[in-house]
This record gives C-alpha cells, sequence and structure tokens, in this order.
C-alpha cells in the first residue's frame, strides 16, 4: 500500500459550477460527488494516473463519500491518501480523507477503480 | 421537521437519457478522460452498443433526486456500486427506499434501473436535518 500526500487541494468555484451544471445540481455548495475531481486532477489525480500503464484507463467500480462537515467552495484542504494496488483483476483502491485547514476530518472517501484496456 | 419513517419510499426520478454532448460535458467537468464513455466507435469494438455513462455521472443524480423529494435534509454520506452499464441514450429510472430510520438521520437505498435486468447504480444515502 502506498501513501501519497498530503496535498493542497481546493474546492474551486468554477470545477464546483461546471460539476453542478454538468449533473443538474442546483443546491448550495458542492455536491456531494463533487471531490470525485480530486482524484482525476491535480497532485493526486497525476499520482493515481502514474500508477496506470501506458494505454490503460481507469473505470470506477464503486465510490464514497463520507462527510463530517460540507465542504466550503473556495476553501483550501489537505488531501492524503492511500492506495492498494490489487490483481486479478487489476484495480487501485483508494482511501483519501480530506481536512480542513484548522484540522478534523471534513471528508472521507475511498474509489475502488478498475484498471482497464479501453481498445 | 419529522424524517422520512422506516420503508418510505421516493418517487421515481427519471435519469437520463443522455447524449454524447451530455458526456463530453461530465467528462470535462469531472476530469474522467476515458474514452469509452465518449467514443461510439471505441465502445463499438468493445462489444458495446453505444458508450457506457459514466457511473459517477449515476451516483451524481443521487443528491438531486433526494433533495427534490426533501429539500429539508442534507446529503451527508453516499456510497455506491456500479453495475450493469448504462448505454448513450439509454433512460433509467433512480428510486429510493428507507431502510432504517433513527432520530437524527435516515439510511436510504437508492437504485438507477436502466433497461437491462440488473441495476446500474446500487447506492445507501444518509440524509439528516440541513
Amino acid at each position: 500500500m502506498a501513501r501519497i500526500g498530503p496535498f493542497a487541494v481546493v474546492c474551486d468555484p468554477a470545477s464546483v459550477v461546471a460539476y453542478a451544471r454538468a449533473t443538474g445540481y442546483e443546491g448550495e455548495g458542492a455536491p456531494a460527488a463533487w471531490p470525485t475531481v480530486w482524484l482525476t486532477t491535480g497532485e493526486l489525480g497525476a499520482a493515481l494516473r502514474a500508477l496506470v500503464p501506458p494505454g490503460k484507463a481507469l473505470v470506477h467500480e464503486s465510490q464514497s463519500f463520507v462527510y463530517a462537515a460540507p465542504l466550503t467552495v473556495g476553501a483550501c484542504y489537505k488531501i492524503a491518501a492511500t492506495v492498494a494496488q490489487e490483481t486479478g483483476p487489476d484495480r487501485l483502491v483508494v482511501e483519501a480523507d480530506a481536512t480542513a485547514p484548522e484540522g478534523g476530518q471534513t471528508l472521507a472517501m475511498r474509489a475502488v477503480l478498475r484498471i482497464v484496456a479501453p481498445q | 421537521m419529522s424524517l422520512p419513517r422506516q420503508g418510505e419510499k421516493t418517487p421515481a426520478f427519471a435519469v437520463g437519457p443522455f447524449g454524447p454532448d451530455d458526456a463530453r460535458c461530465y467528462a470535462a467537468a469531472s476530469g474522467d478522460d476515458n474514452p469509452l464513455h465518449v467514443d461510439a466507435a471505441l465502445a463499438s469494438a468493445i462489444g458495446f452498443a453505444a458508450p457506457p455513462v459514466h457511473g459517477m455521472r449515476l451516483m451524481a443524480a443521487v443528491e438531486p433526486a433526494l433533495k427534490q423529494w426533501r429539500p429539508d435534509l442534507r446529503l451527508t454520506r453516499l456510497s455506491g456500486t456500479f453495475a450493469e452499464p448504462l448505454l448513450l441514450g439509454e433512460a433509467a429510472t433512480l428510486s429510493a427506499r428507507v431502510l432504517k430510520a433513527g432520530e437524527r438521520d435516515v439510511l436510504l437505498r437508492v437504485m438507477v434501473q436502466g433497461p437491462r435486468r440488473g441495476p446500474s447504480l446500487v447506492a445507501e444515502a444518509v440524509l439528516e436535518a440541513a
């Protein structure tokens, strides 16, 4: 199991708006599923992509979000993750915790990502 | 304000059908750029009649539906497993039932059912007073 981070991440307003628009979310704040963006972008996203062999891609098998508090749009967080690499079939199991600057876990998320050859 | 009771069901909510523009929009917004979700030729080459919808796009449909049902409640937990792919152009239905009702929150089982026998998403959600 590899540890990744912690990295600084932002609950980016433009990204939240784009995700809300793409998913029909009309509520206040960030959609609960929005932090999936942290798995594909920034340093965490890059670290995960580095674990995927060339020519292969990731497909979500499962995902969870557990909030201790809502994310604040525009706020910075620290995110730290562990990644387990499974075989037969090949998967990444990512567990990530986002904490607010003042401390205290805000969000725990877990993703099971199947490594597939898309062609 | 009263919380939903155990066994209470939500209405059925339409999910999709999604088109290629929807898939591209979600890919751009989420950063999930797996070409399988947007490339019809690639999807066809591996046996799909159309590209499969991003699983997370289906999960992202849960919160708006539950908010429409009970705008006074807030989603604090959401987890799900993606089963049968839902393909672009296919309609699905989202429905949920309260599995457990506590004093402060409720646990729901959420299903997104497309045209195939199995569900496309099996999820659980926890709602509490906003």
